[in-house]
């Protein structure tokens, strides 16, 4: 893979949040414990290249989107996004950069000021950034984006409020704000997870269609394969704070190889009675993540885990055509 | 009207009077559950399936106005007083809610939760009576008896959920209503709790009435179907048929819209529009503004359900 056409390159990403304890057992412990949210990640996305990150609640996806961003303090790693170290920015010049990359959260009414105009939403990252010379201006350019996510009448939505519309204009709007400040990088944490079947397709077409025409680099996180498939070039699976196999859409749909990857597709309801599937199920539940298992972290689960599995590292190995697995025991 | 069907509803009609208007919730619905039968309610967010599933144990907020009937064995469960409708409760009639974190009791251990159902039924129940029927209910969801004595807070989401379930089940209901009984919970513990009702299903003798959006759930555990839109029954068929040859536009619609994990199938299908506000309903058909094959007569006048080889539809096309 070239890395210099890559807009966002993240390498060796951790999040660990320090765990509250008593002072008494903070003086006989040596070391803080922490929760491993996300420990040593890495991935690349070009522009116009969607990646998907997949996994459970708690496998650490949330985390892994905020930090790329810097909305959460990473502990460790480098992120470069748009040939900028994101790492070493501080403060205003931090900010200044936020223009380049944006995130669209799940939940659009709480991302939204009920108090504001859904049009003066849209327009506030134009003042913060600078962007336009006039209030003129700068509704010009609210109105034209609103008539590009179809909210239209663009003129008569612009003086709408967050509660007059639906979840599926909502999040429209939300999109809309995201995409205004032209950014080259863009993380969707879930943003169709809250909407009907019948609106979660219109969202999930316009986030494509703006990715094709600002060259986005896209993060999509999801807990819902089936929505990363048609969004995503690549999709990445999460397992407790590691990605454990990494491949081409196509790829990881016709040949899934990690045991989890192939539970997590297994496990997906087909809207079809007549096919009857034979399911692999995992053991148990997720490990917690303050207690988690030596070796490979999905072994404690995994139906085909062996002795081996118990001091193996869970790097990423290249199996060919670009699929990365973390499971070194089926190829 | 036969013997087999434990729950019958006969033109139910549901209201919420609201300060802003009346809103109509569900309107004409009639469908029927059979004996150890699965039936499907299938819908949207505010296509008035949670509130019909609701309105089965008579558990509707007290501004719902109903009309209509909800017969089980003989009785019609909306015209009966409250005392009895609480023997119905649990015992005949058991319902499993979404959210198992604020169905159960923070401060109350699972065995105290049993306790509790049991007493509403038997005040002098005995104390091992309980725990025999609670360590079999649980056995069933797959819980461990070991873990009467622990807090909800001690489990995880899938496991409060097997617990509700459990709760649902223990004193042997005839009919079990389960309202999106996976939605808050992972792929991989949704898996398991389906896998739990599938053995519910082959086990024990009860019809259930499985509310949900997710229509990969419905074809994987409903022999009957029922589709809801805007407050109506569209389409009320078997599973089979209903998948491989939908009758309702927005049927077929919708079953286009669900990403599936076929890796050929690329496109994305939606459908146009939004819902009708249910303050201010349209006159004719509640679908027209979104239907493909609308026609003059779909906006003027409401179609009733049409039979069309067994099936049940409500469209101007099949006339």
């Amino acid at each position: 893979m070239n890395k210099t056409e890559s807009v966002v390159v993240v390498k060796d990403l951790k999040k660990y949040f320090p765990l509250k304890i008593s002072w008494l057992e903070a003086l006989r412990k040596k070391e803080k414990p922490t929760v491993k949210a996300v420990d040593g990640i890495s991935f690349d996305i070009k522009s116009n290249e969607a990646l998907g990150l997949v996994g459970e609640s708690g496998s650490g996806k949330t985390t892994v989107g905020r930090s790329t961003i810097r909305l959460i303090e990473p502990t460790n790693g480098s992120i470069k996004i748009h040939n900028q170290d994101i790492m070493r920015l501080k403060g205003e010049n931090l900010r200044k950069a936020r223009k380049n990359f944006q995130i669209i959260f799940q939940d659009p009414m709480a991302s939204l000021n009920p108090y504001m105009s859904i049009g003066k939403s849209v327009m506030h990252p134009l003042e913060i950034h600078n962007i336009g010379s006039s209030f003129k201006e700068r509704k010009e350019m609210v109105l034209e984006l609103f008539n590009k996510v179809n909210l239209k009448p663009s003129s008569e939505f612009f003086n709408r409020f967050p509660r007059q519309l639906s979840g599926g204009q909502r999040q429209r709007v939300v999109i809309a704000r995201a995409i205004i400040t032209n950014p080259k990088f863009m993380v969707s944490d879930e943003a169709t997870a809250m909407l009907d079947v019948s609106v979660r397709s219109q969202v999930l077409k316009l986030m494509l269609q703006l990715k094709d025409e600002y060259k986005l680099a896209f993060l999509f996180i999801t807990h819902d394969l089936a929505s990363a498939k048609y969004i995503c070039e690549r999709i990445s699976v999460m397992y407790l704070g590691k990605i454990v196999e990494i491949a081409s859409t196509r790829e990881l749909f016709e040949h899934p190889l990690h045991p989890y990857t192939k539970i997590l597709m297994g496990a997906i309801p087909i809207p079809d009675p007549t096919i009857k599937r034979n399911k692999i199920m995992p053991k148990g539940e997720i490990p917690s993540p303050t207690d988690m298992p030596t070796g490979c972290r999905f072994r404690t689960r995994c139906p085909y885990a062996k002795k081996e599995c118990e001091d193996m590292d869970m790097k990423l190995i290249d199996m060919g055509n670009n699929h990365l697995s973390a499971c070194p025991f089926i190829k | 009207m036969s013997q087999e069907n434990s729950l019958e509803i006969k033109n139910l009609n549901i209201e919420y009077l609201t300060r802003s208007g009346t809103v109509h919730a569900v309107k004409d619905a009639s469908f029927s559950v059979a004996k150890k039968e699965t039936l499907g309610i299938v819908g949207e967010s505010g296509c008035g399936k949670s509130t019909t599933g609701h309105a089965i144990l008579k558990l509707l907020p007290s501004n719902a106005r109903t009309k209509g009937e909800i017969v089980y064995k003989g009785r019609n469960v909306l015209t009966m007083p409250e005392k009895e409708v609480r023997h119905l409760r649990g015992k005949d009639i058991s319902i499993v809610f979404q959210d198992p974190m604020t169905s159960l009791d923070p401060i109350m251990r699972v065995k105290d939760h049993f306790l509790e159902l049991m007493r509403a039924h038997k005040p002098n129940v005995k104390e091992e009576e309980v725990i025999q029927t609670a360590s079999e209910a649980l056995e069933a969801a797959g819980v461990s008896k070991k873990r009467l004595d622990n807090y909800p807070f001690e489990f995880s989401g899938g496991m409060r959920q097997r617990v509700m379930i459990a709760l649902g089940i223990a004193l042997k209901p005839n009919v079990i209503v389960a309202d999106e009984p996976t939605t808050s919970l992972d792929v991989v513990v949704q898996e398991q709790i389906m896998e739990v009702f599938r053995h519910l299903k082959k086990t024990k003798d009860m019809s259930i009435v499985l509310i949900t959006h997710d229509l990969g759930i419905v074809a994987e555990l409903a022999d009957k179907v029922v589709v809801m839109y805007a407050g109506e029954v569209m389409e009320y068929a078997d599973v089979y048929n209903l998948y491989k040859n939908p009758l309702h536009p927005y049927t077929q619609l919708l079953l286009k819209s669900v990403p599936n994990i076929k890796i050929d199938d690329m496109e994305l299908h939606h459908i146009p529009g939004s819902l009708p506000d249910l303050k201010n309903l349209p006159q004719g058909c509640r679908f027209y503004d979104r239907c493909p094959f609308a026609k003059e007569k779909c906006k003027k006048e409401e179609p009733p359900i049409f039979k069309v080889d067994k099936r049940e539809v409500r469209c101007w096309l099949y006339e």
